[in-house]
């Protein structure tokens, strides 16, 4: 069975990987992190915008896990803990570098694309317009503030439930819903002013 | 219900949140407003794109073996404790030392009046008796001759060409005696010249001899980490370990910043903060000198690094050791007085840090 990131969903528990490994059984980290690179990554990607940055620091959190796996509480659940270490790692490298990170749309890098909305792909209009709508969205992800990333990424791809995201944001639960709240409305500003400044440069070259 | 007020309620609309009333509201002003049609239509696009991981680049197909290959090139167990792991962080922090530090450590044992042989069992209460601190630094400089430096720095940097110099060589085995080891009053210094008085005939000898001793504690069998031509009983004199530290501060790495500093990492166990020391040798006699005189006396001084969120404080001393300066730098999201406390209270010992010792 595969889950929504094209990963294998097999019988041992991630969390009785964890204590495998934390007994040294490096087959059994090797499993997690065959598991979990996906999930991990598209969260970093989202978080810190650049294919390569997202892949080092991608890398250091599972050297972070490996080396933390001590402090781990196998009496809760693996996967919000390991998201919550790839989250402080990913805001922590965007304030290293210090300054904003423009996504580059024309990286042709291979995409896991999969023809998941037939609707979109039949009808040419509604294919057009979902099609910038995806430009606009990707631009504007990144001017949000990097925990605004964090949490619309956490709930949107990793479908994770207010609890395991406010564990992971160390927010407390009901504030969840509020943030997702002002997050998707940032977006929509940010979305809105780029439509606008485009509109006003055509206006002027029409002009 | 007007166009702001949709605006307000659009997520929770499209999420399918709202009361039947609320949304019966909505739905009436959505039939007349085209504007509004098009924002919830977008609203509703937008989640669905957010959902979606189709722009998400993949991975580089090898990911999974490049991070199994870094934690077989930075063994660090998880459990921290267990002898195997203690073993391939002692041949880690061999490493470290002796690879681009190796120049550092040469110089600094050719300027060494004679070894302070390590106490066999490494017992750390004895190794605290001869921790370095600021205070008697002047004295020490003062009494202890320099050395050729010229000559040095041609090959600094380059460890392996210092240590085949022949001349240079027979140096190492054969430190100079301290020149007024008998005239010294300074109560440190005279624990020192004790010391080296007592040992002055058998030191070299038993430094090796604790040496063997040293190396099958920390190499694994069959290793060939250790770098042939490095002096081995050095290694203990460039390792002014940090120690004196509060007790919730657990060593995480060990990292060669430059060929003459050494960065401790440090985290906290309770609230997961990082502390970095870095202890630079100040390698030129001159430098050395002047920082002295410009020092002596002086506690610790310390700048504001970065604002932001994290709030990252450095805090500087520096201390002697057998003529030498050595640049302390401590970086700690921690207020400052706090910091200052620590680096006020921070010792250096001789010998591998606390956690490295079983």
């Amino acid at each position: 069975m595969l889950n929504g990131f094209g990963e294998l969903i097999v019988l041992t528990s991630d969390e009785l990987l964890a204590s495998k490994s934390l007994d040294g059984d490096l087959a059994a980290f090797e499993e997690l992190v065959n598991r979990f690179k996906n999930r991990v990554f598209a969260l970093v990607y989202r978080i810190v915008g650049q294919h390569q940055e997202a892949e080092d620091v991608t890398q250091d959190v599972f050297l972070t896990v490996y080396e933390k796996l001590y402090q781990y509480d196998n009496s809760k659940k693996f996967a919000p803990w390991i998201f919550r270490i790839a989250t402080n790692a990913s805001i922590s490298a965007l304030r290293r570098k210090k300054k904003v990170v423009i996504l580059n749309f024309d990286e042709s890098y291979p995409s896991n694309y999969e023809l998941n909305n037939a609707s979109f792909l039949t009808d040419p209009q509604l294919m057009f317009e979902r099609k910038e709508l995806e430009k606009e969205i990707s631009a504007a992800i990144m001017k949000l503030p990097e925990n605004y990333r964090a949490v619309i990424t956490l709930r949107y791809h990793l479908d994770l439930d207010n609890q395991e995201i406010a564990d992971i944001l160390d927010i407390n639960r009901e504030n969840v819903e509020v943030r997702i709240h002002r997050a998707r409305k940032a977006l929509r500003k940010i979305i809105l002013q780029q439509k606008e400044e485009r509109g006003m440069k055509l206006e002027l070259s029409a002009n | 219900m007007n166009c702001q007020q949709i605006d307000e309620y659009l997520f929770a609309y499209c999420d399918e949140k709202l009361s039947p009333e609320l949304r019966s509201l909505i739905d009436e002003h959505l039939d007349s407003c085209e504007t509004c049609q098009n924002m919830v239509r977008m609203a509703k696009m937008e989640s669905q794109i957010l959902a979606d991981t189709t722009d998400i680049p993949l991975l580089s197909e090898d990911f999974t073996s490049q991070v199994m290959h870094s934690i077989f090139d930075q063994p660090s167990t998880p459990a921290g404790a267990s002898s195997a792991g203690l073993l391939a962080r002692l041949s880690q922090y061999r490493l470290y030392i002796g690879g681009t530090a190796a120049a550092a450590v040469i110089l600094l044992v050719l300027y060494l009046p004679g070894f302070i042989p390590l106490n066999t069992n490494l017992d750390s209460s004895k190794l605290a008796d001869r921790s370095i601190t600021g205070e008697s630094a002047p004295e020490q400089v003062a009494d202890i001759p320099l050395p050729d430096v010229k000559t040095l720095e041609t090959d600094y940097g380059n460890s392996a060409s210092v240590v085949q110099d022949d001349c240079l060589a027979d140096k190492i085995s054969t430190p100079t005696p301290p020149a007024s080891s008998a005239d010294n009053t300074a109560e440190e210094k005279q624990k020192l010249s004790s010391e080296i008085d007592n040992s002055k005939d058998s030191h070299t000898t038993s430094a090796v001899k604790q040496n063997d001793q040293y190396y099958t504690l920390t190499l694994p069998e069959g290793s060939e980490l250790i770098d042939q031509d490095l002096n081995e009983s050095e290694l203990d004199l460039l390792s002014l370990s940090p120690s004196n530290l509060p007790t919730e501060y657990r060593l995480e790495k060990i990292i060669n910043t430059s060929y003459n500093a050494i960065t401790y990492v440090y985290s906290n166990t309770v609230n997961n903060d990082a502390l970095e020391i870095t202890v630079a040798l100040a390698y030129n006699a001159d430098i050395t000198q002047q920082s002295l005189a410009g020092r002596s006396g002086e506690g610790t001084d310390q700048k504001y690094v970065r604002s932001g969120d994290a709030l990252l404080n450095t805090a500087n001393t520096s201390i002697s050791y057998q003529g030498h300066s050595f640049e302390i730098n401590l970086k700690a999201a921690m207020p400052l007085d706090k910091l200052q406390e620590l680096a006020n209270s921070i010792k250096f010992q001789e010998a591998l840090p606390d956690e490295l010792i079983d």
